[in-house]
């Protein structure tokens, strides 16, 4: 693992935080994991097993689940960009590393608790307490999506900065596949959107043309997402997260390629 | 001198086809005289047949004009069945390489497309002619930076799981597949375009091995793999309709175990459940002396640890589900089945309220291989005809089994020549080391999941997902850290890092009080509420510390 050095403070580091906030440093783990090898991972056997209401007590009554997943949410920085935005979608963010899905899950239940008093009681009414809507799950989304999201339960998946397993040996270990994509278009329903955004080039080719060449998805450009409205999401897609922000410190350049579920 | 066991059996209406071994035969299925065999074959072409070991999958068009085979060198095989007066014979009509070791092979029903399951997850549709693709294409191929999968033959990528595919099966109207894989899942695809996934059929705790849909319901599902009950579904909306508890049924009959992985001492399970972490030799004896002393870390560190077994006891029995069929009598239909290992055929009467009190078994004395239905609703089951010698009567490696009233009987009348046959003159010597190459049940050692994933194992324990006994496992944790750094040195308690993560949990936990929203408080990633309760220990305790 490289070693870098990092400001321990992050942006939500506000003084009543401080304490609560888990830092990134106890939570550092080998950037790689194989997707093949049988992890010992907890996952439901189905949708229908999973109660959502654990993840999201505040919305517990709605028996809502989840619409926007993050697959491979390394330390969260997405999910907690759109939860604030979108405080009624219910947001899932799947990790295979055990320390990283950790700090995640620590890292929520500090902001739901630190994030409390800044409600008014009147907001509160109407509006769900913030962080209330994300939540993290350790998975091995390459075999186990489908355990968790029912057919067509997605609006939007995203994945972010994935690994760019270079080796040539090693690209059937990527997240983006022919075989892989069926599985996205299965959870996603038609017209919710694909974020892919790399700042490996090859990575970008490999991941834009298996979503082109899929039958199930066309592309769609960052203009028409913004006219409709997620411009915000766009955003928090370039720059929200850990890798997004280090590609920017190294003055690297990005590629966002975006798909719309549509019906076969 | 030893002979091999059938490998699979095609009885149609005319001929017969024999796999053992490397080998196929042609049979009349009249008289059971044997019109062909690959082994009087020239020196060289039998020697390549051989060399491609012994045969894995096979499949026969419904025709019986074409099979196709596939040994261990990953070589697809397509033979033409020719029965002439004179010359039956089988001649290779062509052969192609696949990306991966097939896991089952099937003809579509109109003979012209074969489909392959692969190790990888991978389902390929290859057409019935070969044309191999030139060098140019391959070049090509090799050039192209965004291929996904490898695919030597120019198949043509029906669909794929990221779990090894142990079986699959056309739906009778051939416009679905639906595929099982070792990680639970049943999928329902779209057939040809395989992109389009219709349904999954979730609800297995162990891999999936076997799956059939019956031909008198054609909308019924029925599966079964590692867990105890056979599984019924309504597969188009992935419904579950019931289940039948056949293990306890099945593990009287069990014979054969899986094989141990590596010769261990009582109690070293804990290592095993470490796998190849390197930095070994010195640190495990220092790790056994150690555990003799404080006798803590033999606690379980994940779910598996708990059924690793000790040497000098048996290996705990284990159930595969080997091939799921049914059969029409009338007005009943019977669900029949067997089990890698067991010496017995299983049956049920197919009924919305099937118990375990409703199977029927017929006892053979040696395991069941593999059986299948007939035409005629008659059953032909393959023996491990080899299985431990001092087994009493004559050695049977085929038997033949039909449905009376309700009950499974050998029929030593029907096909009584070629039953003959099977059981004496096609019988193809092997050696010791061949039939051991055979590895028959393997399957009892590969379908179970073993953790291969040690750090995962332990730090889950103490607390991705707040479960179990913290301090302990953190510590446990911790220790191997330390060992990695520096040797045998055992550093004791919490590291730093646990001691991080404790205090701003408990922080979160103060704050949460404060707020009193105690009760509520979130329990994330835990999917089994029962466990969650565990939670508010593990935090309290780990803020002791």
């Amino acid at each position: 693992m490289a070693k870098r050095k990092r400001p321990a403070k992050s942006e939500e580091n506000e003084t009543n935080n401080k304490v609560i906030l888990p830092q990134k440093k106890h939570y550092r783990q080998r950037a790689h994991a194989n997707p093949f090898s049988d992890h010992s991972l907890d996952y439901p056997t189905s949708p229908d097993a999973v109660d959502w209401a654990i993840h999201y007590p505040a919305f517990a009554s709605s028996g809502r689940a989840p619409e926007f997943a993050d697959v491979g949410c390394g330390f969260g920085g997405l999910l907690i960009a759109l939860a604030p935005l979108y405080p009624d979608v219910l947001m899932l963010g799947l990790e295979i590393r055990v320390q990283v899905s950790q700090y995640v899950q620590d890292r929520i239940a500090a902001l739901r608790v630190s994030s409390q008093p800044q409600s008014s009681p009147d907001i509160a009414e109407t509006h769900p307490a913030p962080y209330q809507n994300v939540s993290v799950v350790r998975a091995n989304a390459m075999k186990f999506l489908p355990n968790y999201f029912a057919k067509h339960s997605l609006s939007a998946l995203f994945f972010l900065f994935p690994d760019p397993h270079f080796k040539s040996r090693k690209h059937k270990a990527r997240i983006i596949s022919p075989t892989l994509l069926a599985e996205y278009a299965y959870v996603l329903r038609p017209g919710g959107i694909v974020y892919t955004i790399t700042d490996v080039h090859d990575l970008h080719l490999w991941m834009d043309s298996h979503l082109k060449n899929f039958p199930l998805f066309e592309p769609v450009s960052e203009q028409v997402l913004r006219e409709e409205g997620k411009g915000p999401i766009i955003d928090a897609v370039y720059t929200s997260t850990e890798e997004g922000k280090k590609v920017e410190r190294n003055n690297g350049q990005k590629w966002l390629a975006c798909f719309r579920r549509i019906e076969p | 001198m030893p002979s091999y066991p059938h490998t699979q059996i095609f009885i149609g209406p005319k001929c017969t086809i024999d796999i053992s071994g490397p080998h196929i035969q042609l049979l009349d299925s009249a008289t059971g005289a044997v019109q062909f065999s690959t082994t009087s074959l020239g020196d060289e072409e039998k020697d390549a047949l051989v060399k491609s070991g012994p045969i894995r999958c096979a499949a026969v068009d419904k025709a019986f004009s074409r099979l196709i085979t596939c040994g261990e060198d990953k070589m697809l095989k397509v033979w033409d069945i020719n029965i002439e007066k004179d010359v039956s014979a089988i001649k290779l009509f062509n052969q192609r390489e696949l990306p991966k070791k097939p896991t089952e092979i099937a003809f579509t029903k109109d003979g012209q497309t074969i489909l392959v399951s692969d190790k990888f997850g991978d389902v390929f549709s290859y057409p019935l002619h070969f044309v191999p693709p030139t060098a140019a294409q391959k070049a090509k191929r090799e050039r192209d930076s965004i291929i996904s999968h490898e695919n030597p033959s120019d198949g043509t990528l029906i669909l794929g799981h990221a779990s090894p595919l142990n079986a699959f099966v056309l739906s009778q109207d051939e416009k679905f597949i639906i595929t099982a894989d070792r990680d639970e899942h049943i999928r329902v695809s779209w057939f040809p375009r395989g992109y389009v996934i219709e349904m999954y059929c979730l609800g297995h705790l162990k891999f999936v091995s076997a799956v059939h849909i019956p031909a008198s319901h054609p909308e019924l599902l029925i599966s079964g793999g590692g867990d105890p009950v056979l599984k019924i579904w309504d597969w188009m909306n992935g419904k579950l309709k019931h289940e039948v508890e056949v293990w306890s049924a099945v593990e009287p009959f069990i014979v054969e175990y899986p094989a141990e992985k590596r010769k261990r001492a009582v109690g070293d399970d804990v290592d095993a459940q470490r796998g190849k972490e390197g930095k070994r030799g010195k640190d495990e004896k220092m790790k056994d002396k150690e555990r003799q002393g404080t006798g803590d870390e033999v606690e379980p560190l994940s779910p598996e640890g708990t059924t690793t077994t000790a040497v000098d006891q048996k290996p705990e029995k284990v159930l595969v589900i080997h091939n799921i069929e049914s059969s029409r009598q009338g007005d009943q239909n019977y669900v029949l089945f067997n089990a890698v290992g067991s010496t017995a055929l299983f049956m049920f009467p197919y009924k919305d309220d099937a118990s375990t009190d409703d199977i029927n078994t017929l006892d053979f004395g040696r395991p069941v291989l593999d059986f299948s239905v007939l035409e005629d609703g008659d059953i032909m089951v393959i023996l491990d005809g080899e299985w431990k010698a001092e087994s009493s009567g004559p050695i049977a490696h085929v038997a033949m089994v039909k449905i009376s009233s309700g009950e499974l009987v050998e029929d030593k009348v029907a096909r009584q020549s070629l039953l003959d046959a099977l059981n004496s003159t096609c019988l193809l010597p092997a050696t010791e080391e061949e039939l051991k190459k055979l590895d028959l049940y393997h399957d009892l050692t590969a379908m179970p999941k073993h953790s291969s994933d040690p750090e995962a194992a332990a730090v889950d324990g103490d607390g991705v997902v707040p479960v179990g006994a913290p301090e302990l496992s953190s510590s446990t944790v911790a220790r191997r850290k330390a060992k990695g750094r520096e040797g045998s040195e055992v550093q004791e308690g919490p590291s730093k890092k646990e001691l991080g993560k404790l205090k701003a949990r408990q922080a979160v936990k103060q704050a949460r009080q404060q707020t009193g929203g105690e009760e509520e408080a979130p329990k994330m990633k835990r999917v089994k509420s029962e466990r969650s309760s565990t939670d508010q220990d593990v935090i309290m305790a780990g803020g002791d510390q």
